[in-house]
């Protein structure tokens, strides 16, 4: 069955949109890709087969077990038909990965709506929760005490996370419709207090501006509860909900990193260094490259977390609900990343 | 219960403009803040370079006991002369170059120049008479064996001072117990000083008063508030 969704979705970022990438007449911000006057040509959102990018180092070997002992002429028809599937997902990986998006995309907030599957959100969760072990205060013997409090509270909050994102993708599973719309409405609501919480732990971390980058895994965290509040959301039909909750996750997130730039975080780490020396300037320009990536990282969740929902009145003037868009990008089979293209772009 | 946010603008949905605009003002005032610092720096590079060369000219009563006033006066005046023009030079074309970030606003440039007018320079006061004149004749003899015992003294209300260490002021004592006759540890003191007057003076991120960085960052952090709120 056709769905109202289909005319406009691509299963491959289009040529126009590298060519203008690479000349620079399209720019990518954040989950969409802009033209030079700041209209939205194309919008991305991660998709199932993604999980292939971090699964497995052979993800064709995984793909082919089961059915490459078979000997049959019939299993060798389904091998084949495997195996082109499975190379059009890692010629999609390989392109994302060409384009700077897979990292984008595996980060914490991710491409679009966090919907494309548990191994994604699990490899999201488990980052999130090994990077949250490597931060401490530097007051070393005095904050022992506090550093294991605070790994305690950590691991509760990647439980509760783990519980949510289970009960939401299980949610998906449901046939009885009222019921997952209600496991969705328990997520938006048990997520609220969660959100909160690690809104006010990133708070504290970001006060220390000395401990980045390693602060940054609690402002993934609080982008992936409020994106999967958002999903969940979407998928119950609360469209306006979902995009109050995204204007007031960005507004949050702006307060708290909206300001921080390179010389934030380097001049303090300057202090150590005697000023009006070639030492200074040497270590200025070192520190400062450094530091450039997770400027940019702050930046990049910036943008992540505003364009989240921006697909909204494209889906809408189609006359397609959110919960199908969310849908088909759970159910893909070979494109990592779906693209839905503007009429402009649609020739 | 989180407070209704006070960032209205975020209010409009898909307000990725203003997004971009915020980040093209972070870019800026990163650009403009640590262009600043390369300034600052440079210039304290050469002022301790030239400073060497004025050593010679410090007495050991300076030397000894009060290398920062010595210090200080050449450090600053060599600041001055490097980047009394060139800092609010560097200030106006930040601006300038905000203005084209955010064309609706206008009064940047002139805002930034008022602004650099208004920077409190560290001020320089020109000796009074020469570096050897004391507060009362002494014989030679005497003047030695009172300048250890002021010594003495001045090294107990150094110790008091938060930004002389410990091992300073016994190596002060130490050094002047040795009649004077190295002047390398004073010289050291000297160059130390000068160091120091950098350091807080003009490129101390907190002090008080504010060094230069700090009133050039407040300068450019008070231009980025505009050229957001501008948007």
């Amino acid at each position: 069955m056709t769905s109202l969704i289909d005319p406009i979705v691509l299963r491959a970022i289009p040529e126009a949109a590298r060519i203008g990438l690479d000349n620079k007449t399209l720019h990518l911000f954040g989950s969409v890709i802009r033209r030079s006057n700041g209209t939205i040509a194309y919008h991305l959102q991660e998709a199932a087969p993604l999980a292939q990018a971090f699964g497995s180092a052979n993800p064709m070997g995984m793909a082919l077990q089961g059915v490459s002992a078979a000997s049959s002429v019939a299993n060798n028809v389904q091998t084949e038909i495997v195996r082109q599937g499975v190379a059009r997902v890692q010629h999609g990986i390989k392109l994302l990965q060409q384009m700077g998006l897979a990292n984008l995309a595996l980060g914490g907030v991710g491409l679009g709506v966090s919907v494309a599957g548990f191994a994604i959100m699990n490899h999201k969760l488990d980052d999130i929760a090994s990077r949250l072990g490597g931060i401490q205060d530097g007051l070393s013997q005095i904050s022992a005490k506090l550093d294991v409090m605070r790994a305690e509270q950590d691991r509760a909050i990647i439980s509760r996370m783990r519980g949510l994102t289970n009960l939401f993708e299980e949610s998906w599973e449901l046939t009885d419709l009222s019921r997952a719309e209600s496991s969705w409405t328990r997520i938006y609501q048990d997520g609220a207090d969660l959100e909160e919480h690690i809104l006010a732990k990133a708070k504290i971390d970001v006060a220390n501006i000395m401990a980045f980058p390693e602060s940054e895994a609690h402002l993934d965290a609080f982008a992936l509860v409020s994106g999967l509040r958002i999903a969940a959301q979407l998928a119950a039909g609360e469209v306006e909900s979902a995009r109050a909750l995204e204007r007031r996750s960005i507004a949050d997130l702006m307060r708290l990193t909206g300001k921080i730039g390179v010389a934030d975080l380097l001049l303090p780490t300057l202090t150590e260094v005697q000023p009006g020396s070639l030492e200074w300037d040497l270590t200025r320009i070192s520190r400062a490259e450094e530091l450039r990536p997770t400027i940019d990282r702050l930046r990049q969740r910036e943008s992540l977390m505003a364009t989240r929902t921006t697909f909204l009145p494209l889906l809408k003037r189609q006359g397609a609900s959110p919960r199908e868009w969310l849908q088909m990008a759970r159910n893909e089979q070979q494109a990592p990343v779906l693209v839905l293209a503007e009429a402009e772009e649609r020739g | 219960m989180r407070a209704q946010t006070p960032f209205v603008r975020w209010g409009h949905f898909m307000n990725l403009d203003l997004l971009a605009h915020h980040h093209a003002v972070a870019e800026w005032r990163d650009r403009a803040i640590l262009e600043a610092a390369r300034m600052l720096n440079q210039a304290g590079t050469t002022c301790l370079a030239a400073f060497d060369g004025e050593i010679s000219e410090a007495s050991i009563v300076e030397s000894a006991w009060d290398p920062a006033s010595f210090a200080n006066l050449r450090i600053d005046r060599a600041m001055l002369a490097c980047l009394r023009v060139d800092l609010p030079a560097l200030l106006t074309r930040a601006a300038q170059e905000l203005a084209r970030i955010v064309p609706a606003q206008t009064d940047f440039v002139e805002g930034a120049r008022e602004a650099a007018d208004k920077l409190a320079w560290p001020e320089v006061q020109e000796e009074a008479g020469t570096t050897e004149s004391l507060p009362e004749e002494e014989s030679p003899a005497a003047a030695s064996t009172s300048r250890v015992s002021r010594i003495g003294r001045l090294a107990q209300t150094l110790s008091t001072a938060r930004f002389i260490a410990a091992d300073t002021v016994v190596h002060l004592s130490g050094t002047a117990s040795r009649s004077f006759k190295d002047r390398s540890g004073l010289d050291d003191r000297l160059r130390s000083a000068a160091r120091r007057r950098i350091t807080e003076g003009w490129m101390a991120l907190i002090s008080e008063p504010q060094s230069i960085m700090a009133q050039v960052i407040e300068i450019i952090d008070d231009r980025a508030n505009l050229a957001r709120s501008a948007a």
